[in-house]
C-alpha cells in the first residue's frame, strides 16, 4: 500500500469527519437533535481518553512492561463503576452552574476567583503541550510505517524522513482549522459542540473496530500457525507485578485524570445533557476500554514472537499485519490510529481554548478596558476571536515541542507525567464538592504547592540531556543540597520517580489544602458558593443578595453584547412573563440577576461573568465605612423592632386581661340581674299571700273567728317564710362580700354530729330517718367555725330526709383524714338512699335559688346549698356532689386546723375573711 | 448577602449519611479489584509465563463482573434526583 494512498484515504476521512460535524451542527440548529444527544453517542465521545499514545502506546508497553499497560484503563473504570456518585456530582455541579471548564469550576467554587483560574489554565496548558506533540509524533510515526520495511521503522523521530515533519505541520493546520470551524462557530450558552462530539463519536467507532480487528486477526494467526509465545511470556512475566507501588500509583493517576484532564472534563462535564448519558456511560465506558484492551497482550506477544528486536513495538498495531500482509487491515488501523491523536488534539484545543479565553485574556482584557467595554460590541467578538487564536496558539505550541524535542523518547513518557500534572488539581476539585470548609487560600496554595513539586521531580527532569535542569541538579540538588534532589526529595528513597514525583506532590498539595484552608477564612462570597457546590442544593435555597442591583437597561445592554441579541431578548421576556408581567423588562432582582450572571458564566466563565458584573457597579462601589454606618444602622433598627415586638406582646396581653375582665363583669352583671329577678320573684310569692289574705280580713264581714284564726295563721306563715328568705339573702350577701366573721375554736367533730341530729330532731323521728355514722368521732378534733359547719352539716341531712321518697330514709356518714401536719384536711362524706340528682342538674346545684324538684311544701326557697357551699369556701374547704351509684354523695372537705392556714386568727380568736387575699 | 443557615437545611444530614454509603461501595470496588489482581502474585512464582496469563484472565474476569455490577448500580445514579 502507497503512502500517497493512505494520505488519500486519510484525507477522505477527514472530510468525512468535517461532513458528519457540519451535518450534526445543522441538525440541532434545525432542532431535530435525535440520536446527537443520545447516551450511546456522549458515551462513544469519552473515548476521547484514549489517545494514540493509548492506541499505539498501549502494546508497545506491553512489550515493554507487561501488563502495566491496563492501569491506564483500570483508574477510569473504577471510577465510572465505583465512583460514579462523584462523577454524577459533578455532573450535575457543571450543568446547573453552567460551567465552562474545569478551572471554570474551580474559579466558581471558590468565590468566582480569577487567580484560581490562572493557575489551573497554566498548569493544563504545560501538561498538555507535550502530548499535542506526542500525539503528532505518534502520527508522522506511523506514517513511516508505510514507507519502509517493519523492522526498519525507527524509534525515534530523529531518524525519520524530514517530510513527515511538513506532515505533522499540516495535521495540525488541519486539526486547527477543525477545531475553530465547529468549536468556535458561535458563542453557546450552553458551551456544547454537537458536530466536535459526533465527528469524536465516529472516530470512537473506527478506533475500537480497528484495533479490535487487529486484536482477532492476531488471534487468528496464533492460532493458526506455529508460532510460540512461551520467551515473550516469561520475558514479560517479571516486568510489572499488580499491585506494586507503580501498578497503584498509574491506576490512580488514570483515574484521576479521567477526572481532571480538561478535555476529559469539557466531554464528561461540559457536554454532558442529562444524567441518561452518565447512567449509560457508568457502564457501557468501561466496556468500551475493556474492549480496547483486551487484544493489546496477544498483539505484543505476537509482534515479539514474529518481527524482529529492532522494531519498535508502539507501531505494532500497524506492522503486525503489514508482516503478515494485510495491508488493508494496517491501513484501517492507522485510520484508528488517527482517529485516537485527532479526537484527542481537537478536544484538548478546544477545552484549553475555553480556558485560555475565560480565565485569562478575558479578565486581562476587562482589566485593561475598564468599564469602556461596555459601550462597544468588541465582546462578543473578542471572546471568539481570543479562542480561535489560543487553538492557532496551543497547537502551535505542540507543533513547536515535536519540532523541539525531535521526537525524543521523553515523550513517550509525558502522557504519564501530563496525568500527575492535571491530578494536582484534584485535592482542590474533590474538596472543593464535598468540604464546604474548602478555602481559595487552601486550594491556591495546594495547587500551586502541588505543581511546583510536579515540575519540579517530574516535569523538567523528563527533558533529556539537561535541556532544562542542569545535570548538576538532577545529580546533586538545587544549590548542592542533597534533599534538594529532584528524583529524591527530602531525602526519600523511592526507586520508582512517577512514584516519588505522585508522593510528594500530592501528598505536599493535601496537606496544605487541608491545613491552610483549617486556618483561612473564605469571602462571602465563596462561602456563598461552597454551600451551592458541598451541599447540591437548588440555588432558590441559597438566594444571593445583589448590592445595588443595576439598572435592566443596563443588564440587557450587556447581554446583548456576551450573549446576543437575540438570546438576551428572549431570555429577557421569558424572565418579565416569570416574573407576572406582560410586557417590557423585567425587575433586577437577586433571582433574575443571579441567573443572568450564570447565564454570562456559560459563555465568559464564572470569574469574568462575575468580574463583568463587579465592574458594572463599580461606580457604585460602597465603601468600608458606608458598610459600617451601615451595619450600625440594621443593628438599630434590628433593636428598634425588637422593642417594638416585646410592647407589642405587652399589649397583647394587657388586651387579653381587659378582654377576660370584661368577660367576668359582665357574667357579674348578668349574675346580679338574675339573682334580682329571682329575689323578687321569691319575694312575691309570700307577699301576694299576704296581702291578699290582709285584704279578705279588711273587708270580710264575717265572724267566724276561727276562720279569721285560720287567715291570720297563713298570714304569720307567710311572714316567717318572708323574714326567713330575707334572712338567708342576707347571709349570703354577707358570706359573698368577704365581711363575715368566723368564730375558730377547737372542736370536736362529735359534737358537730350531735348537735346536728339534735336539731333535726323531730324531723328525723317524724320521717324514721337513720343516721349511720362510720367513725370514731370522738378522735376527730378541729379548729374551725364551729357554727358555720354545723350549719352545713343540719342543711346537708335536711335535704337528705326531705326529698327523699323511700319511708325510711337512710343517711351513711364516714370521714379520713388527708395529708399530715399544717396540710392536713379532712373529707366528710354524706350519703344518702334517696333518687339522687339528675346529671344535667349537677352543675347548678349550688347555684342560687336553684331547685331540683318542684315547688311544694318541703321544698326550700333553692338557697340552702348555695349559703352552704359558700360557707365551705370562708372555711377555706369546699362542698362537692360527687357521682354515685345511687342517692346523693356529699363531700365536705375542711382544714383540719383552720388557724394554721388564717394569720390573725389567732389574736381575736376569728378571722376576718375579708383580711385573707384570696377572699378578697 | 443571605447567610445560609444550618438549621434551614435539613437534607444535611441526610447528605452526610448518603455520600458515606457512596464512599463506602466506592471503597469496597476499588479494593475488590486491587486484591483480586494482587491474588496471582500470591499463589503463583515470579518470572513465569504463566503469572502473565493467570493475573491477565483474572483481571479481565474481575473487570467484567465490575461492569454488570456498573450496569446495575446505573438505575439508582438516574433515581437519586436529590443531589
Amino acid at each position: 500500500m502507497s503512502l500517497q494512498f493512505i494520505i488519500a484515504v486519510t484525507l477522505f476521512y477527514s472530510l468525512l469527519l468535517f461532513l458528519v460535524a457540519y451535518i450534526a451542527e445543522q441538525r440541532v440548529r434545525a432542532g431535530r437533535a435525535g440520536i446527537l444527544h443520545s447516551p450511546v453517542v456522549y458515551t462513544l465521545s469519552l473515548s476521547v481518553y484514549c489517545t494514540a499514545w493509548t492506541f499505539y502506546g498501549a502494546v508497545g508497553s506491553a512489550a515493554r512492561n507487561g501488563l502495566e499497560f491496563i492501569t491506564i484503563y483500570l483508574g477510569p473504570t473504577l471510577v465510572f463503576i465505583g465512583w460514579w456518585w462523584f462523577l454524577r456530582r459533578l455532573v450535575r455541579t457543571g450543568r446547573r452552574e453552567q460551567i465552562t471548564s474545569i478551572a471554570d469550576l474551580l474559579s466558581s467554587r471558590y468565590g468566582k476567583s480569577t487567580s484560581i483560574g490562572v493557575v489551573v489554565t497554566l498548569i493544563a496548558l504545560l501538561g498538555a503541550t507535550p502530548y499535542i506533540a506526542l500525539q503528532l509524533q505518534s502520527l508522522t510515526l506511523s506514517l513511516t510505517v508505510f514507507t519502509q520495511n517493519t523492522d526498519m521503522v525507527a524509534e525515534h523521530m530523529a531518524d525519520t524522513p524530514s517530510w513527515t515533519q511538513t506532515t505533522a505541520l499540516i495535521v495540525a493546520i488541519g486539526l486547527a482549522t477543525f477545531t475553530i470551524m465547529f468549536g468556535t462557530r458561535n458563542l453557546n450558552a450552553s458551551e456544547r459542540h454537537e458536530g466536535v462530539v459526533t465527528a469524536i463519536a465516529i472516530e470512537a467507532l473506527v478506533k475500537l473496530t480497528s484495533l479490535v480487528a487487529v486484536g482477532v486477526a492476531v488471534v487468528y494467526w496464533i492460532l493458526s500457525t506455529p508460532v510460540s509465545l512461551e520467551a515473550p511470556l516469561a520475558q514479560l512475566a517479571g516486568k510489572a507485578s499488580p499491585f506494586d507501588q507503580r501498578w497503584i500509583t498509574l491506576t490512580f493517576l488514570s483515574g484521576f485524570a479521567i477526572i481532571c484532564l480538561p478535555r476529559m472534563f469539557q466531554v464528561i462535564v461540559v457536554e454532558n445533557r442529562d444524567d441518561r448519558q452518565l447512567a449509560l456511560a457508568s457502564w457501557a465506558f468501561p466496556t468500551y476500554l475493556f474492549l480496547m484492551c483486551l487484544f493489546v497482550l496477544p498483539i505484543a506477544l505476537f509482534g515479539l514472537s514474529t518481527l524482529p528486536a529492532t522494531a519498535n513495538p508502539d507501531l505494532f498495531v500497524l506492522t503486525v499485519p503489514l508482516s503478515q500482509g494485510q495491508t488493508l487491515l494496517a491501513g484501517f488501523a492507522f485510520l484508528g490510529g488517527f482517529s485516537s491523536a485527532t479526537s484527542m488534539v481537537i478536544m484538548a484545543a478546544l477545552a484549553l481554548s475555553t480556558m485560555v479565553s475565560n480565565n485569562i485574556v478575558l479578565p486581562l482584557w476587562l482589566k485593561i478596558s475598564g468599564p469602556a467595554i461596555y459601550a462597544s460590541e468588541d465582546l462578543r467578538r473578542l471572546t471568539l476571536n481570543s479562542r480561535r487564536i489560543s487553538i492557532i496558539l496551543i497547537l502551535s505550541l505542540g507543533y513547536l515541542y515535536f519540532r523541539a524535542t525531535g521526537g525524543s523518547s521523553a515523550l513517550a513518557a509525558i502522557g504519564l507525567i501530563a496525568f500527575l500534572g492535571v491530578a494536582q488539581v484534584l485535592p482542590a476539585l474533590a474538596g472543593g464538592l464535598l468540604w464546604r470548609g474548602a478555602t481559595k487560600a487552601g486550594a491556591l496554595s495546594g495547587v500551586i504547592t502541588g505543581s511546583l513539586i510536579w515540575l519540579y521531580s517530574s516535569f523538567l527532569p523528563s527533558f533529556e540531556g539537561g535541556l532544562l535542569l542542569s545535570p548538576a541538579i538532577l545529580e546533586t540538588g538545587l544549590f548542592g543540597l542533597s534533599w534538594l534532589t529532584p528524583t529524591a526529595l527530602f531525602g526519600a528513597n523511592i526507586a520508582d520517580p512517577l512514584v516519588h514525583a505522585s508522593f510528594w506532590s500530592l501528598g505536599l498539595n493535601s496537606l496544605i489544602f487541608v491545613l491552610v484552608s483549617c486556618f483561612s477564612r473564605q469571602g462571602a462570597l465563596e462561602r456563598f458558593q461552597a454551600y451551592i457546590f458541598v451541599y447540591q442544593r437548588p440555588r432558590e435555597h441559597y438566594q444571593r443578595a445583589y448590592q445595588n442591583p443595576s439598572s435592566v437597561h443596563e443588564l440587557l445592554a450587556l447581554s446583548q453584547r456576551i450573549i446576543g441579541r437575540r438570546a438576551a431578548s428572549q431570555l429577557f421576556r421569558e424572565a418579565a412573563r416569570a416574573q407576572g408581567k406582560s410586557g417590557g423588562l423585567p425587575d433586577p432582582t437577586n433571582e433574575f440577576t443571579d441567573s443572568l450572571e450564570r447565564q454570562f458564566s456559560a459563555v465568559v466563565g464564572a470569574a469574568t461573568a462575575h468580574a463583568l458584573f463587579a465592574q458594572m457597579t463599580s461606580d457604585r462601589t460602597v465603601s468600608v465605612s458606608q458598610l459600617v454606618a451601615l451595619a450600625d444602622e440594621s443593628a438599630q433598627v434590628r433593636a428598634y423592632s425588637q422593642q417594638l415586638e416585646e410592647k407589642s406582646a405587652e399589649l397583647e396581653t394587657a388586651a387579653d386581661q381587659l378582654r377576660a375582665a370584661n368577660m367576668q363583669l359582665l357574667q357579674l352583671g348578668q349574675q346580679r340581674d338574675n339573682f334580682l329577678s329571682q329575689v323578687s320573684h321569691e319575694l312575691r310569692t309570700p307577699m301576694a299571700s299576704i296581702r291578699s289574705f290582709a285584704e279578705i280580713l279588711q273587708q270580710s264581714q264575717t265572724e267566724d273567728a276561727e276562720q279569721r284564726a285560720h287567715f291570720a295563721s297563713i298570714i304569720h306563715d307567710e311572714s316567717i317564710r318572708l323574714t326567713k328568705l330575707l334572712d338567708n339573702i342576707l347571709e349570703i350577701s354577707f358570706l359573698e362580700s368577704g365581711h363575715a366573721r368566723l368564730d375558730i375554736q377547737s372542736v370536736k367533730l362529735e359534737a358537730i354530729f350531735s348537735r346536728a341530729q339534735l336539731a333535726l330532731d323531730a324531723l328525723i323521728r317524724d320521717s324514721g330517718a337513720q343516721i349511720e355514722i362510720n367513725m370514731p368521732l370522738d378522735s376527730v378534733t378541729l379548729t374551725t367555725d364551729a357554727d358555720r359547719l354545723l350549719q352545713v352539716v343540719i342543711n346537708l341531712f335536711s335535704n337528705a330526709i326531705k326529698h327523699n321518697d323511700k319511708s325510711m330514709p337512710e343517711i351513711t356518714v364516714s370521714s379520713q383524714q388527708i395529708g399530715t401536719g399544717k396540710q392536713a384536711k379532712l373529707l366528710i362524706q354524706i350519703r344518702d338512699n334517696g333518687p339522687g340528682i339528675a346529671d344535667e342538674q349537677r352543675e347548678r346545684i349550688f347555684e342560687k335559688f336553684a331547685r331540683i324538684t318542684p315547688t311544694n311544701s318541703k321544698s326550700g326557697v333553692g338557697l340552702g346549698l348555695a349559703i352552704s357551699a359558700q360557707m365551705m369556701a370562708n372555711l377555706k374547704g369546699d362542698l362537692r356532689l360527687r357521682e354515685s351509684a345511687s342517692g346523693c354523695l356529699f363531700e365536705i372537705i375542711l382544714p383540719v386546723n383552720l388557724s394554721d392556714d388564717m394569720p390573725g386568727s389567732e389574736a381575736d380568736g376569728a378571722a376576718d375573711i375579708s383580711a385573707h387575699p384570696e377572699q378578697a | 448577602m443571605d447567610s445560609p443557615q444550618k438549621a434551614s437545611d435539613p437534607g444535611r444530614k441526610a447528605d452526610r449519611h448518603r455520600r458515606l454509603c457512596d464512599i463506602s461501595v466506592a471503597v469496597t470496588v476499588t479494593g475488590i479489584f486491587c486484591l483480586g489482581t494482587a491474588l496471582p502474585r500470591v499463589f503463583l512464582p515470579a518470572d513465569t509465563g504463566s503469572l502473565l496469563v493467570v493475573t491477565s484472565i483474572m483481571i479481565f474476569s474481575i473487570w467484567l463482573a465490575l461492569i454488570i455490577i456498573g450496569y446495575f448500580l446505573s438505575a439508582p445514579l438516574l433515581e437519586d434526583e436529590t443531589e
